[in-house]
Protein backbone atom coordinates (compact mmCIF):
# COMPACT_ATOMS: atom_id res chain seq x y z
CA UNK A 1 0.00 0.00 0.00
CA UNK A 2 1.36 3.40 -0.99
CA UNK A 3 4.40 1.96 -2.71
CA UNK A 4 3.98 4.16 -5.80
CA UNK A 5 4.15 7.30 -3.63
CA UNK A 6 7.19 6.04 -1.76
CA UNK A 7 9.07 5.14 -4.95
CA UNK A 8 8.04 8.44 -6.55
CA UNK A 9 9.28 10.52 -3.62
CA UNK A 10 12.59 8.67 -3.25
CA UNK A 11 13.22 8.82 -7.00
CA UNK A 12 12.65 12.58 -7.05
CA UNK A 13 14.93 13.07 -4.03
CA UNK A 14 17.80 11.08 -5.58
CA UNK A 15 17.39 12.75 -8.96
CA UNK A 16 17.68 16.19 -7.32
CA UNK A 17 20.72 15.16 -5.21
CA UNK A 18 22.55 13.57 -8.16
CA UNK A 19 21.72 16.49 -10.45
CA UNK A 20 23.36 18.88 -7.98
CA UNK A 21 26.39 16.61 -7.73
CA UNK A 22 26.55 16.56 -11.53
CA UNK A 23 26.48 20.37 -11.59
CA UNK A 24 29.38 20.41 -9.09
CA UNK A 25 31.25 17.91 -11.24
CA UNK A 26 30.77 20.06 -14.33
CA UNK A 27 32.10 23.10 -12.46
CA UNK A 28 35.17 21.08 -11.53
CA UNK A 29 35.90 19.84 -15.05
CA UNK A 30 35.46 23.35 -16.42
CA UNK A 31 38.02 24.66 -13.92
CA UNK A 32 40.43 21.83 -14.71
CA UNK A 33 40.23 22.65 -18.41
CA UNK A 34 40.89 26.31 -17.65
CA UNK A 35 43.95 25.45 -15.54
CA UNK A 36 45.27 23.19 -18.30
CA UNK A 37 44.78 26.00 -20.81
CA UNK A 38 46.65 28.46 -18.59
CA UNK A 39 49.48 25.98 -18.18
CA UNK A 40 49.74 25.67 -21.95
CA UNK A 41 49.73 29.45 -22.23
CA UNK A 42 52.64 29.65 -19.78
CA UNK A 43 54.72 27.38 -21.99
CA UNK B 1 57.30 39.03 -16.39
CA UNK B 2 56.04 41.15 -13.54
CA UNK B 3 56.38 40.19 -9.88
CA UNK B 4 52.61 40.15 -9.58
CA UNK B 5 52.23 37.54 -12.28
CA UNK B 6 54.98 35.41 -10.74
CA UNK B 7 53.12 35.53 -7.45
CA UNK B 8 49.82 34.60 -9.07
CA UNK B 9 51.53 31.79 -10.93
CA UNK B 10 52.82 30.44 -7.64
CA UNK B 11 49.30 30.69 -6.27
CA UNK B 12 47.97 28.78 -9.28
CA UNK B 13 50.52 26.03 -8.73
CA UNK B 14 49.60 26.13 -5.07
CA UNK B 15 46.03 25.50 -6.21
CA UNK B 16 47.06 22.10 -7.48
CA UNK B 17 48.67 21.20 -4.15
CA UNK B 18 45.64 22.49 -2.27
CA UNK B 19 43.43 20.57 -4.67
CA UNK B 20 45.26 17.33 -3.82
CA UNK B 21 44.66 17.91 -0.11
CA UNK B 22 41.07 18.82 -0.85
CA UNK B 23 40.62 15.63 -2.91
CA UNK B 24 41.75 13.55 0.09
CA UNK B 25 39.25 15.29 2.35
CA UNK B 26 36.59 14.96 -0.35
CA UNK B 27 37.24 11.22 -0.60
CA UNK B 28 36.86 10.80 3.16
CA UNK B 29 33.64 12.80 3.21
CA UNK B 30 32.32 11.02 0.12
CA UNK B 31 33.02 7.61 1.69
CA UNK B 32 31.33 8.69 4.92
CA UNK B 33 28.33 9.96 2.94
CA UNK B 34 27.92 6.72 0.96
CA UNK B 35 28.22 4.54 4.07
CA UNK B 36 25.88 6.70 6.17
CA UNK B 37 23.31 6.83 3.33
CA UNK B 38 23.36 3.03 2.97
CA UNK B 39 22.95 2.66 6.73
CA UNK B 40 20.08 5.20 6.67
CA UNK B 41 18.34 3.29 3.84
CA UNK B 42 18.69 0.07 5.83
CA UNK B 43 17.13 1.72 8.89
CA UNK B 44 14.34 3.31 6.83
CA UNK B 45 13.31 0.30 4.74
CA UNK B 46 14.18 -2.69 6.92
CA UNK B 47 14.61 -1.64 10.53
CA UNK B 48 11.76 0.88 10.97
CA UNK B 49 8.26 -0.48 11.48
CA UNK B 50 5.68 0.16 8.77
CA UNK B 51 2.95 2.60 9.70
CA UNK B 52 -0.45 0.88 9.83
CA UNK B 53 -2.65 3.52 8.15
CA UNK B 54 -0.33 4.95 5.48
CA UNK B 55 1.75 1.87 4.76
CA UNK B 56 4.88 2.32 2.64
CA UNK B 57 4.06 5.96 1.81
CA UNK B 58 4.90 6.90 5.42
CA UNK B 59 8.56 6.16 4.64
CA UNK B 60 8.64 9.41 2.62
CA UNK B 61 8.71 11.09 6.05
CA UNK B 62 12.38 10.19 6.71
CA UNK B 63 13.77 11.86 3.58
CA UNK B 64 11.27 14.71 3.71
CA UNK B 65 12.11 15.67 7.31
CA UNK B 66 15.86 15.11 6.80
CA UNK B 67 15.84 17.35 3.71
CA UNK B 68 14.02 20.05 5.67
CA UNK B 69 16.56 19.70 8.47
CA UNK B 70 19.45 20.00 6.01
CA UNK B 71 17.89 23.05 4.33
CA UNK B 72 17.35 24.79 7.69
CA UNK B 73 20.91 24.00 8.74
CA UNK B 74 22.25 25.27 5.40
CA UNK B 75 20.32 28.54 5.73
CA UNK B 76 21.56 28.91 9.31
CA UNK B 77 25.15 28.52 8.06
CA UNK B 78 24.42 31.16 5.39
CA UNK B 79 23.04 33.43 8.13
CA UNK B 80 26.15 33.00 10.33
CA UNK B 81 28.64 33.44 7.47
CA UNK B 82 26.73 36.44 6.13
CA UNK B 83 27.13 38.16 9.51
CA UNK B 84 30.80 37.16 9.61
CA UNK B 85 31.29 38.56 6.11
CA UNK B 86 29.69 41.89 6.98
CA UNK B 87 31.86 42.16 10.11
CA UNK B 88 35.22 40.89 8.79
CA UNK B 89 34.82 41.43 5.01
CA UNK B 90 36.69 38.23 4.15
CA UNK B 91 35.78 36.62 0.84
CA UNK B 92 35.92 33.08 2.25
CA UNK B 93 32.94 33.84 4.54
CA UNK B 94 30.98 34.99 1.53
CA UNK B 95 31.89 31.80 -0.35
CA UNK B 96 30.66 29.61 2.52
CA UNK B 97 27.42 31.62 2.75
CA UNK B 98 26.80 31.31 -0.99
CA UNK B 99 27.50 27.58 -1.32
CA UNK B 100 25.46 26.83 1.80
CA UNK B 101 22.49 28.80 0.41
CA UNK B 102 22.76 26.88 -2.84
CA UNK B 103 22.68 23.54 -1.00
CA UNK B 104 19.74 24.83 1.08
CA UNK B 105 17.80 25.61 -2.10
CA UNK B 106 18.53 22.14 -3.53
CA UNK B 107 17.13 20.47 -0.42
CA UNK B 108 14.17 22.83 -0.23
CA UNK B 109 13.32 21.56 -3.73
CA UNK B 110 13.31 18.02 -2.29
CA UNK B 111 11.08 19.18 0.59
CA UNK B 112 8.69 20.88 -1.85
CA UNK B 113 8.47 17.84 -4.13
CA UNK B 114 8.33 15.00 -1.62
CA UNK B 115 5.81 16.99 0.47
CA UNK B 116 3.08 17.04 -2.21
CA UNK B 117 3.66 13.31 -2.91
CA UNK B 118 3.09 12.67 0.78
CA UNK B 119 0.08 15.02 0.69
CA UNK B 120 -1.49 13.15 -2.22
CA UNK B 121 -1.15 9.82 -0.43
CA UNK B 122 -2.24 11.12 2.94
CA UNK B 123 -4.58 14.08 2.33
CA UNK B 124 -5.68 13.13 -1.20
CA UNK B 125 -4.54 16.47 -2.60
CA UNK B 126 -1.17 17.63 -3.96
CA UNK B 127 -1.18 21.03 -2.32
CA UNK B 128 -3.03 22.84 0.46
CA UNK B 129 -2.58 26.53 1.20
CA UNK B 130 -1.76 26.02 4.86
CA UNK B 131 0.82 27.98 6.93
CA UNK B 132 3.74 25.55 6.77
CA UNK B 133 3.50 24.99 3.03
CA UNK B 134 3.13 28.69 2.29
CA UNK B 135 6.05 29.71 4.53
CA UNK B 136 8.24 26.97 3.01
CA UNK B 137 7.42 28.20 -0.49
CA UNK B 138 8.30 31.76 0.60
CA UNK B 139 11.59 30.45 2.04
CA UNK B 140 12.37 28.84 -1.30
CA UNK B 141 11.71 32.08 -3.20
CA UNK B 142 13.79 34.12 -0.74
CA UNK B 143 16.86 31.97 -1.36
CA UNK B 144 16.20 31.78 -5.10
CA UNK B 145 16.37 35.59 -4.98
CA UNK B 146 19.59 35.30 -2.96
CA UNK B 147 21.16 33.16 -5.69
CA UNK B 148 19.88 35.54 -8.38
CA UNK B 149 21.65 38.41 -6.61
CA UNK B 150 24.85 36.39 -6.86
CA UNK B 151 24.38 35.90 -10.60
CA UNK B 152 23.89 39.62 -11.27
CA UNK B 153 26.43 41.67 -13.16
CA UNK B 154 28.39 44.14 -11.11
CA UNK B 155 31.14 44.62 -8.59
CA UNK B 156 31.73 41.53 -6.49
CA UNK B 157 31.90 43.38 -3.17
CA UNK B 158 28.58 45.14 -3.71
CA UNK B 159 26.82 41.93 -4.69
CA UNK B 160 28.29 40.09 -1.71
CA UNK B 161 27.14 42.79 0.71
CA UNK B 162 23.64 42.82 -0.73
CA UNK B 163 23.47 39.01 -0.67
CA UNK B 164 24.73 38.96 2.93
CA UNK B 165 21.95 41.32 4.03
CA UNK B 166 19.48 39.14 2.14
CA UNK B 167 20.91 36.00 3.78
CA UNK B 168 20.47 37.51 7.23
CA UNK B 169 16.95 38.84 6.72
CA UNK B 170 15.86 35.73 4.78
CA UNK B 171 16.78 33.50 7.69
CA UNK B 172 13.93 35.07 9.69
CA UNK B 173 11.57 32.82 7.70
CA UNK B 174 13.19 29.61 8.99
CA UNK B 175 11.79 29.78 12.56
CA UNK B 176 8.45 30.89 11.06
CA UNK B 177 8.37 27.70 8.95
CA UNK B 178 9.24 25.60 11.99
CA UNK B 179 6.71 27.18 14.35
CA UNK B 180 3.97 27.68 11.72
CA UNK B 181 2.09 24.55 12.77
CA UNK B 182 2.39 25.51 16.42
CA UNK B 183 1.33 29.14 16.01
CA UNK B 184 -1.57 28.65 13.60
CA UNK B 185 -4.36 26.13 13.67
CA UNK B 186 -3.63 23.44 11.13
CA UNK B 187 -5.13 20.01 10.73
CA UNK B 188 -2.69 18.86 8.05
CA UNK B 189 0.84 18.89 9.42
CA UNK B 190 1.02 16.78 12.56
CA UNK B 191 3.17 17.94 15.48
CA UNK B 192 5.47 15.01 16.10
CA UNK B 193 7.41 16.47 19.01
CA UNK B 194 5.86 18.66 21.71
CA UNK B 195 2.40 20.18 21.85
CA UNK B 196 0.59 22.81 19.82
CA UNK B 197 -2.74 24.62 19.71
CA UNK B 198 -4.26 22.22 17.19
CA UNK B 199 -3.24 18.90 18.58
CA UNK B 200 -1.01 17.20 21.06
CA UNK B 201 2.34 15.88 19.93
CA UNK B 202 1.55 12.49 18.46
CA UNK B 203 4.97 11.09 19.19
CA UNK B 204 6.70 8.53 17.05
CA UNK B 205 7.25 4.80 17.40
CA UNK B 206 10.69 3.73 18.73
CA UNK B 207 12.14 2.14 15.58
CA UNK B 208 10.83 5.01 13.44
CA UNK B 209 12.54 7.52 15.72
CA UNK B 210 15.86 5.65 15.41
CA UNK B 211 15.50 5.58 11.60
CA UNK B 212 14.75 9.31 11.60
CA UNK B 213 17.86 10.14 13.64
CA UNK B 214 20.08 7.92 11.47
CA UNK B 215 18.65 9.63 8.40
CA UNK B 216 19.27 13.08 9.92
CA UNK B 217 22.88 12.11 10.63
CA UNK B 218 23.35 10.83 7.04
CA UNK B 219 21.98 14.08 5.61
CA UNK B 220 24.25 16.13 7.87
CA UNK B 221 27.28 14.23 6.52
CA UNK B 222 25.99 14.72 2.96
CA UNK B 223 25.74 18.44 3.68
CA UNK B 224 29.34 18.65 4.89
CA UNK B 225 30.49 16.79 1.76
CA UNK B 226 28.60 19.09 -0.61
CA UNK B 227 29.72 22.21 1.27
CA UNK B 228 33.35 21.12 1.23
CA UNK B 229 33.21 20.29 -2.48
CA UNK B 230 31.40 23.50 -3.43
CA UNK B 231 33.71 25.75 -1.40
CA UNK B 232 36.89 24.12 -2.75
CA UNK B 233 35.69 24.68 -6.34
CA UNK B 234 34.85 28.30 -5.59
CA UNK B 235 38.31 28.83 -4.09
CA UNK B 236 39.92 27.28 -7.16
CA UNK B 237 37.77 29.42 -9.45
CA UNK B 238 38.82 32.53 -7.59
CA UNK B 239 42.52 31.71 -7.91
CA UNK B 240 42.18 31.00 -11.64
CA UNK B 241 40.33 34.30 -12.14
CA UNK B 242 43.00 36.24 -10.25
CA UNK B 243 45.73 34.62 -12.30
CA UNK B 244 43.93 35.41 -15.57
CA UNK B 245 43.52 39.02 -14.48
CA UNK B 246 47.21 39.38 -13.73
CA UNK B 247 48.09 37.69 -16.99
CA UNK B 248 45.90 40.16 -18.86
CA UNK B 249 47.52 43.10 -17.02
CA UNK B 250 50.96 41.75 -17.82
CA UNK B 251 50.16 41.33 -21.51
CA UNK B 252 48.81 44.87 -21.73
CA UNK B 253 52.08 46.33 -20.40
Amino acid sequence: MGFEFMYGAYSVAWVVIFSYMLILGKRHSKLKKEIEFLKQLEK
Amino acid sequence: MSMNLEREKAVLHGTQVAEKKSIDMSKILFGATVISMLVALYFIFIFAAEEVTMGAAQKIFYFHVSSAWLAFMAFFVTFVFSILFLVKRKRIFDTYAYISAEIGVVFTIIVLTTGPIWAKSSWNTWWVWEPRLITTLILFFIYIAYIMIRQMDGVWDKKARLAAVFGIIGFADVPIVFFAIRWWQTKFHPIVFGEGPSQKGGGIEGTMLVALFVSLAAFTILYSYLLHKGVSFEKMKLKVERYKEKLREDLEK
